[in-house]
């Protein structure tokens, strides 16, 4: 075996993990005892540069999750809510080397390797604000439903490994290209989705989301919704890519369908931004699926899903930045808490007007040419079966229209509720980061080429 | 020509200048704003004074780059001479809601910011060739509606304003499935509007693709029964933002139809055209009933404005020379005359009396108070009910001498249309300008004097109006020569070429 080819290739995981064991070190032999109130700057930084070496090379999906991995350690100066620094970091950036390594995964269960030691520490980051008990109870309901989504999944890859003997991408491929649907394969199917549906926070897999979302830490929530979303929609990509499309197609459908109408529909009766979040994730969720509703004949859009993933992510880590500023200035997670925001603080305003409309896919933002690109590439193939599920997907993304507004009337419309309110508190350092999250967001919805072109797709 | 595309950079350019205009004095957001819209305004006139149409009438390019090969879609302005006409609208539109918005303090430099933000998107929908392109622009007029209504609006502002962007979102889904389809299904390698013209989708697929694109652009402009955004959005809106609802957006929708919908399915236009012309003459007779009954006097021209783009829909689905020469020439007639009547009744009426209401202004003596604006609103009620002299009854004859041919019983109760305007038009005339003498005058003290821009914006639309009424010639032209081009000629009724 030829080492210096291992550590070649898994260059950015090691990279992740040293930075990891560096934090931990220094922040527990050296910030601890000498300068406790700088434990949390140094610890930032120093992910954040770790995360920065790992994103040397070309823009893929490892370079997107590291990148998210450092926006989200900036994000954490702006709510400290442990005291567990070391630790903390530690667990993000182990989640992140968890992430890349899955990425990179030849192998069914390497990539299922990783995803679980991802999925471990988003687990434990959930879980770390101790003190309070929603945020222990999210954690647990997060622990168990990931449990079972994990079961199944590992249910599914061994069904897949009894009917072609390997778990290597390439030759699940090639077995599966000549054979006729069996009913394991279906089973094996169902199994599949089901797992990644979990994950991906898909209906009706979708419960752990809301709490998840509302009672970690802002930042965890921030990572969870980006991070892990740019690895898992990847891998399922690949998995499908390789798992045999004739069986695996109607399950992707109708998970589709359920989160499109459920999450979309959801989300019109949130009072919390957080939780509006939440069924926002799970109506991307079905965006995301309905690009793998193509024909079987067609290949995956693999560029249009990573461009979907990474605007999205972007998006939504802006989101959760101002779900930080929100809570700091009101202290609670309620859209009543943006009334007037423009009034006191018009830079944020905008700020936020940037990501929700990015969301919401209008044009020149980014989200908008990642639906189009998307649902644009799975019609290629022609199947009334995708025609048919991308016009739902287009007439909803209509409805998410309403409750997107309605976030943006708060801010904008609405008087704010006493006058005399200070404007939020924000530290240059989260400013900073939004602004180049909104750039990022805007700047690849003018000239989404750049972003598309530095994926080489692997399949 | 090469001129026309840097009205969508100054108006960029103005919105992002207007926002963070510096200083504290309110005059001088004024001044900045009339001077983007005279900018604007200026661009246009200086390309209709080079238009030199291609012999062949056909798009004369303005710009063209490659913008996101992974999908075929280029960033490509051009100009033909219906964009032209539907340009020189806006532009105008531009400048006189910006006089008409004179009063307003409120949040100004962000009034104008959304302002020129909603008019940068609607002169790129005029402007592209590229059907990508035209979509991001239709797309981005969307949001600033929603706040311009929902901010500066009156009454039922949030209601009026979430109506309008969910209709408009939801027809631009429809339209989204449309391009989506059509762009597949002929090949998936452009978006470009010739060459999706020339190619087109196999007649079969055209069948439902039509209706989608042609109902998704026409839920903009207002056709029967999806105009129920167009009243109360009109009635929410602030002045400027009526006018440029019922001068410009609406024009969206029905210039989609034409340079969009009819030109990508040419197979399907005759078999869908009985079912729209339906529609469309529907929308006329029941927005002109709709309109006779009002008590809000806003609520009457919004329901006109239904009514009056009717008369486009039907032009556009005669599918003869004179029937679509007059719906393009209705757009453009319609939205200076509706203009003028929201400026009126939005600006001069309400924000000096503070009632709409029919009844109460009855007894109000306005024609003795402001004679001015008796009169003016004598002259745009005269144009509006299609005059002789005025713009609006070429455009509505050559509607009806179109549509006689293919559907006379349409184009019969079209006609009726054109006497049920001269009844709601006279209604109101009588009730808020010459009521009965023994009506109980209430109102006598002193109402505010019409200011400057007031006066300059009623002057100059009436202008346009009385002078395109009179010299039709020029834009006929233009369009006439636009719709003979190879990729127009399947809305005439011609062959493919």
């Amino acid at each position: 075996m030829n080492y210096s080819l291992l550590i070649q290739g898994h260059l950015t995981e090691l990279t992740l993990i040293c930075c990891a064991l560096i934090v931990l070190i220094v922040d527990r032999l050296v910030m601890v005892r000498s300068w406790p109130s700088h434990r949390y700057p140094v610890a930032a930084v120093l992910t954040a540069s770790g995360c920065g070496i790992a994103m040397c090379g070309k823009f893929q999906a490892d370079e997107a999750i590291a990148a998210m991995t450092a926006s989200v350690a900036i994000l954490s100066l702006g709510e400290k809510f442990t005291k567990q620094v070391g630790e903390y970091f530690l667990l993000l950036l182990v989640a992140a080397a968890g992430l890349v390594f899955m990425v990179h995964a030849d192998d069914l269960l390497n990539a299922f390797l990783g995803l679980e030691t991802a999925s471990l520490s988003f687990y434990v980051l959930v879980a770390l604000d101790r003190k309070r008990a929603e945020a222990v109870q999210a954690g647990f309901k997060y622990f168990l439903y990931g449990g079972v989504s994990a079961a199944c999944l590992l249910y599914g890859l061994s069904l897949i490994y009894g009917l072609t003997g390997s778990l290597n991408f390439a030759e699940c491929t090639q077995a599966f290209a000549g054979m006729p649907p069996s009913p394991i394969a279906y089973v094996a199917a169902v199994m599949i989705v089901v797992g990644f549906a979990f994950k991906l926070a898909a209906a009706p897999f979708h419960l752990w989301a809301p709490d998840v979302y509302r009672h970690s830490a802002t930042p965890v929530a921030a990572f969870i919704a980006s991070a892990s979303k740019i690895g898992g929609v990847y891998l399922l990509a690949r998995v499908v890519g390789a798992f045999h499309r004739e069986a695996i197609v109607p399950a992707i459908v109708a998970v589709s369908v359920m989160s499109l109408i459920l999450g979309n529909l959801a989300a019109i009766s949130q009072r919390s931004l957080t939780r509006l979040l939440a069924f926002s994730a799970v109506a991307h969720a079905g965006y995301v699926l309905v690009g793998l509703c193509g024909a079987s004949d067609q290949p995956i859009p693999m560029g249009a899903l990573f461009y979907y993933a990474v605007t999205y992510a972007i998006a939504t880590a802006g989101a959760f930045g101002l779900v930080m500023v929100l809570r700091r200035d009101t202290g609670s997670d309620n859209l009543e808490g943006l009334n007037g925001l423009n009034q006191r603080s018009p830079a944020l305003a905008l700020l936020l007007a940037i990501f929700v409309l990015s969301l919401a896919g209008i044009p020149p933002l980014a989200g908008f040419f990642g639906k189009f690109y998307v649902f644009a590439s799975v019609l290629r193939g022609g199947s009334s079966l995708a025609i048919g599920v991308t016009s739902l997907a287009i007439l909803m993304s209509a409805v998410s229209l309403y409750y997107y507004l309605q976030v943006l009337k708060r801010v904008f419309v609405l008087p704010q509720k006493d006058e005399a309110q200070a404007p939020p508190q924000v530290s240059r350092a989260t400013m900073i980061l939004l602004t180049a999250l909104a750039l990022a967001t805007f700047l690849a919805g003018l000239y989404p080429q750049g972003l598309l072109r530095s994926l080489a797709p692997p399949l | 020509m090469i001129s026309l595309p840097w009205t969508i950079y100054l108006c960029l350019v103005g919105a992002a200048l207007l926002r963070f205009w510096p200083g504290r004095s309110d005059g001088s957001v004024r001044a900045g704003a009339l001077g983007v819209a005279v900018g604007a305004l200026l661009l246009t006139l200086n390309a209709a004074c080079q238009f030199e149409p291609l012999p062949d009438g056909s798009l004369i390019t303005l710009t063209k780059a490659e913008w996101i090969p992974a999908i075929g879609a280029n960033y490509h302005l051009a100009a033909d001479g219906i964009s032209l006409t539907l340009v020189l609208l806006t532009s105008i539109a531009a400048t006189v809601g910006v006089l008409f918005s004179w009063n307003i303090s409120h949040r100004l430099r962000e009034f104008f910011a959304l302002y020129f933000l909603l008019l940068a998107g609607v002169f790129g929908v005029f402007l592209s060739a590229d059907l990508f392109l035209l979509f991001v622009f239709y797309e981005i007029a969307i949001v600033p509606k929603y706040f311009l209504i929902a901010i500066w609006g009156s009454t039922n502002r949030e209601y009026g304003a979430m109506k309008l962007a969910l209709y408009s979102f939801v027809g631009s889904a429809l339209v989204l499935i449309g391009l989506l389809a059509a762009h597949v299904f002929t090949g998936g390698s452009s978006f470009d509007l010739a060459t999706l013209a020339l190619k087109t989708a196999p007649a079969a697929q055209q069948m439902w693709i039509y209706p989608l694109l042609f109902i998704g652009f026409a839920i903009l402009a207002g056709l029967w029964p999806f105009h129920t955004w167009a009243p109360t959005g009109h009635v929410a809106a602030p002045t400027a933002a009526s006018m440029l609802l019922a001068g410009v957006v609406m024009k969206l929708g029905a210039y989609g139809c034409l340079r969009v919908a009819m030109p990508l399915c040419p197979d399907a236009l005759t078999a869908w055209q009985i079912p729209f012309a339906s529609l469309a003459v529907i929308g006329i007779l029941f927005g002109a009933f709709a309109a006779m009954v009002q008590d809000d006097f806003k609520f009457v021209i919004g329901y006109s404005s239904v009514s009056h783009m009717g008369f486009a829909m039907l032009g556009l689905t005669t599918l003869t020379l004179a029937g679509q020469k007059g719906a393009v020439m209705q757009m453009f007639s319609h939205g200076i005359i509706a203009g003028l009547l929201f400026g009126i009744v939005g600006r001069m009426i309400y924000d000096r009396t503070h009632t709409r209401d029919l009844s109460l202004l009855q007894g109000m003596r306005l024609t003795r108070r402001m004679p001015f604006v008796a009169g003016a609103f004598l002259v745009a009620g005269l144009a509006s009910m299609g005059m002789p002299g005025f713009s609006g009854f070429i455009a509505e004859l050559s509607v009806l001498q179109g549509s006689w041919k293919p559907f006379p019983v349409i184009a019969l109760l079209a006609a009726v249309g054109v006497l049920l305007a001269a009844g709601y038009t006279l209604r109101v005339l009588r009730m808020v300008f010459f009521p009965d003498e023994d009506s109980k005058g209430r109102g006598t003290a002193p109402l505010d004097p019409l200011t400057w821009p007031e006066l300059t914006g009623t002057l100059f639309l009436i202008a346009i109006a009385l002078y395109i009424g009179l010299q039709p010639a020029g834009l006929m032209g233009w369009i006439e020569g636009a719709l003979k081009s190879p990729l127009m000629r399947p809305c005439i009724g011609g062959g493919l070429p």
